[in-house]
């Protein structure tokens, strides 16, 4: 695992200026970055956990749902009593702190990263892309040397400080930001937002209310620009971060973009947590210029925060098993890149069949809703009766479940299950379900003949000409 | 670069900031909101003092600034009024435009025509219990069924002042429980209509005087003779106030957003912009169109489903509404016409912007469909013999097919026109992406 380097035999194996060492890899980059990189995630996921506990989030979305729709694999996955619940979110929010300011740090992220995901699997309704990130974040970082400065580890043990760290491991966080963007930009490469500018259309003109942008955003052609706008942002803003010319400017690109969806949209911590992590795009050092500019310009404060981001010498930090971690690391990129091109085979349109939807990076690309009922039937009498799932699912739940095929069918299974145990034998069942997507008229989603109860994923019927 | 690109953004945002702010009529100096400053630069612009766009400052679209102009800017300043009439077509915005004449045409142009049936109520069940008849029996019923049906129009838009007053639940509750209505009368409380406040909601409204009104077996002869004897005295004392309890309820309701009264009209209007009940135009947007879903729920599940015994079981008639009256379906037809009336703006008070005018711009796909599901409904439940109570079994075929017909226009309503508007909850109950 990763260890923060404490003696000089090892700084001797790792060179302290740039250039030294041959390799791309070998390379080492000022820690300054990283440490932004560590304290914006770490304040960032407490805000998100302290939003859990101010919107009552703990008890709608994990105490009040009677019935969870557990991933595959994950049904050991249960949720806590409801004070356990509590608990967890509370611990969340000490971890949250504990990677603020670097306690403990590579325990903080491993924990974070496993609770914060553990709560995730309790319910695929509650399915979000950038929850998905915070637990791959979390995970990845948990292996990187992120304590080892500006921190209370680093405090703790000035030996162990680093002002320097393996260039790989900047990389390896810029890389898996990048990947989200791409993905994000390459779900928006489809008819429907490039010719029709839906679902933009759709959200726009909802926020017409706006002071002083709203009239303008029930104007017909702002769906356009900003569909455009927001495809060509996904799919360039990465290449033109990485480039060292034009990644300042980016970065403020990056900055207006994501204050404007945070004003447009509901999307609650993403757009605060990308501003705060695509720093790390940006040159190792430009923490330590913005302590030199602060302190040049008489910010003591803003000089002593820069400061705090970087130790002193120009130590590297040492990575135990630095060889195993980057191929793992490595391995866990490709898998990033690969796994959401995994739609392309399942589906030519993820959009309404949702086949592999989930763990692909397809941030705000559609509106979909739906409405599903489900009639069961007893074949041994022929009785047949409708169920309603909101009289069991929260509304959240109801709503999420009804656009999706998987979610349908686990329903569907678990009336049946339900059936069984209050005595009425195998029954079968069948949805109703209707969906409309991107502003079309709505349709029939699942095949209405096929008995649920028997089925791993609802037969979806074709999506509907334009 | 970086220095062309800030000038460039700042450019951009002056020339929002000035082309948004005509948006709102009344607000003179642009500040975003209507303040006395704003009424005080009309009146001098009024007076040849200074200049003010019509867009901003002509609040009655009388085509000039005028002193009228300044006296409602004013008007609205101190929160007795909303202009509206400033020339610009969308001065409002399309949504504030279409809640402006939902207040105006539908909401107060229905309470004012609930209450008149209402007072007609009170006068027809006043010469009933005065001399009780056949045909002041009849006249009476025909009051209560008009009565009872503009206000089944009206729940389309059952919002605000309704909720608050709990009208729905005092004037028109399911069903009436007419033991305890029978023990009432036995009793010896002062059978006023501030007595009735104080009963439950089952003593009260509609289904309590159609206890009283109609009588299923023994027909008018049976309703009148029991209206009729010295030992009915109190029977006729709670009927009057039953009548009267009605009217008063509604004339609170329409006063309650009459402009000369609680002025909810402008109040909603104003939702976002100075409105007291909605903190933004998009929540007394959502709630308008999530009433009118849920009215349309209403007769599909409760109204439709649950007689039809659409959920396992057979008919139901005991859940049937008003089985005494057989009013069920017209109550039915009405609650549909209210929902066509919001989504048409086929109001009440004459033809204005409906909810369509919102959907039509975004998917005509949609709007075609969902007015032609309206039209498909409404027919289909007047193809329905009353009563419902004997259709359920004896015209099932019909009854079923109204009931598809208001499913069919429910789901419309719920999944496409909700997910087209951005209404139902876009990104789910938490964070989305």
């Amino acid at each position: 695992m990763t260890e923060i380097s404490g003696g000089p035999r090892r700084f001797a194996r790792r060179p302290e200026t740039k250039g030294v060492r041959r390799s791309w890899l070998g390379s080492s980059v000022d820690v300054a970055s990283l440490v932004f990189f560590r304290v914006a995630f770490g304040v960032v996921m407490l805000a998100a956990v302290g939003r859990y506990f101010a919107y009552g989030w703990i008890d709608s979305l994990f105490v009040r749902p009677r019935f969870f729709f557990a991933y595959p694999g994950f049904e050991w996955v249960q949720p806590w009593p409801a004070w356990g619940m509590y608990l967890h979110f509370a611990a969340l929010g000490v971890l949250a702190a504990a990677i603020v300011v670097g306690c403990f740090t590579r325990t903080a992220l491993a924990a974070f990263a496993l609770a914060f995901t553990w709560v995730h699997l309790l319910d695929k309704t509650i399915y979000l892309n950038h929850y998905y990130l915070v637990s791959v974040l979390a995970a990845v970082m948990s292996l990187l040397p992120m304590g080892a400065a500006g921190s209370v580890d680093a405090w703790r043990a000035p030996e162990r400080a680093a002002a320097r760290v393996p260039a790989w491991v900047v990389w390896v966080l810029r890389i898996q930001l990048a990947l989200v963007y791409f993905y994000g930009g390459v779900a928006k490469l489809n008819a429907d937002w490039l010719v029709h500018g839906q679902p933009l259309r759709i959200w726009l003109a909802a926020r017409g209310d706006l002071p002083l942008l709203g009239p303008w955003l029930e104007l017909p052609w702002m769906a356009y620009a900003f569909s455009w706008a927001g495809a060509a942002f996904d799919l360039g803003i990465a290449p033109f971060l990485f480039w060292r010319r034009t990644r300042l400017l980016a970065y403020g690109v990056v900055v207006v973009f994501h204050v404007l969806t945070s004003l447009l949209f509901p999307i609650g911590i993403f757009p605060w947590l990308m501003i705060g992590l695509t720093p790390i795009f940006l040159d190792p050092g430009w923490p330590r210029r913005v302590h030199a500019v602060a302190r040049a310009a008489g910010l003591p404060a803003m000089a002593r925060a820069a400061r705090a981001a970087g130790a002193s010498a120009g130590r590297v930090a040492v990575v135990r098993g630095e060889r195993a971690i980057v191929a793992a690391l490595a391995l866990h990129l490709a898998l990033q890149a690969t796994i959401p091109l995994r739609t392309f085979v399942a589906t030519d349109d993820v959009a309404w069949t949702e086949e592999g939807f989930r763990f692909a990076w397809r941030v705000m690309a559609m509106e979909k809703a739906g409405t599903t009922t489900f009639r069961l039937r007893d074949p041994a009498t022929g009785l047949s009766w409708k169920v309603d799932p909101r009289a069991e699912l929260t509304p959240l739940q109801a709503s999420m479940m009804a656009t999706q095929p998987d979610m349908i069918a686990d329903y569907a299974r678990h009336l049946a299950a339900e059936a069984r145990r209050a005595g009425r034998g195998d029954v079968e069942v069948r949805a109703d379900a209707w969906v409309s997507l991107n502003g079309r008229p709505s349709r029939r989603f699942v095949d209405p003949e096929a008995d649920l109860a028997r089925e791993a994923r609802a037969p979806i019927l074709p999506r509907p000409g334009d | 670069m970086i220095s062309r690109t800030i000038l460039a953004t700042a450019v951009a945002v002056l020339a929002l900031t000035a082309t948004a702010d005509a948006q709102l009529c009344g607000d003179a100096d642009g500040s975003g909101a209507i303040s006395v400053t704003d009424g005080v630069r009309v009146l001098r612009a009024a007076a040849g003092l200074g200049e003010c766009e019509l867009a901003r400052c002509d609040a009655d679209g009388s085509g000039a600034v005028t002193v009228s102009d300044g006296v409602n800017v004013l008007r609205a300043a101190a929160g007795l009024g909303t202009p509206t009439g400033c020339p610009t077509g969308g001065s409002l915005g399309p949504r504030r435009t279409f809640l402006r004449d939902l207040a105006s045409a539908g909401a107060i142009a229905g309470y004012r025509a609930l209450a008149s049936e209402a007072a007609a109520l009170e006068v027809a069940v006043g010469d009933l219990v005065t001399a009780p008849g056949g045909e002041r029996l009849a006249l009476a019923q025909a009051a209560w069924r008009a009565t009872r049906r503009a206000w089944k129009v009206t729940e389309a838009f059952r919002l605000g002042p309704s909720e608050a007053q709990r009208t729905s639940a005092r004037i028109d509750w399911p069903s009436a429980n007419t033991g305890q209505i029978d023990a009432e009368i036995a009793g010896g409380g002062a059978l006023s209509s501030a007595y009735l406040d104080t009963l439950g909601a089952q003593k009260v409204g509609f289904q309590a005087m159609e206890y009283f009104l109609f009588d299923p077996v023994g027909g008018v002869p049976g309703a009148v003779d029991r209206l009729l004897g010295n030992e009915d005295a109190r029977r006729r004392a709670y009927l009057q106030a039953l009548a009267t309890n009605v009217r008063e309820r509604t004339e609170a309701l329409r006063d309650a957003w009459e402009p000369g009264g609680g002025n909810f009209g402008d109040d909603f209007v104003a939702s976002g912009i100075g409105g007291s009940t909605f903190a933004s135009l998009k929540e007394a947007f959502d709630e308008v169109v999530n009433r009118m879903i849920f009215t349309a729920e209403t007769v599909e599940e409760n109204r439709l489903g649950a007689p039809l015994g659409v959920d396992g079981g057979g008919a139901r008639p005991d859940l049937v509404e008003s089985p005494r009256s057989g009013d069920a379906l017209a109550g039915i037809a009405a609650n549909l016409q209210g929902i066509a009336d919001v989504y048409r703006g086929t109001y009440t008070g004459g033809q204005a912007t409906g909810l369509g005018a919102q959907v039509a711009p975004l998917s005509a796909a949609i709007d075609a469909e969902v007015r032609a599901l309206l039209t498909d409904a409404l027919a289909a439940v007047a193809a329905v013999p009353e009563p419902l109570a004997d259709a359920i079994v004896d015209h099932r075929e019909e009854a079923l097919a109204a009931y598809e017909a208001v499913q069919r226009l429910r789901r419309a309503l719920t999944v496409d026109v909700a997910s087209v508007l951005g209404v139902k909850l876009t990104f789910g109950g938490n964070d989305g992406d």
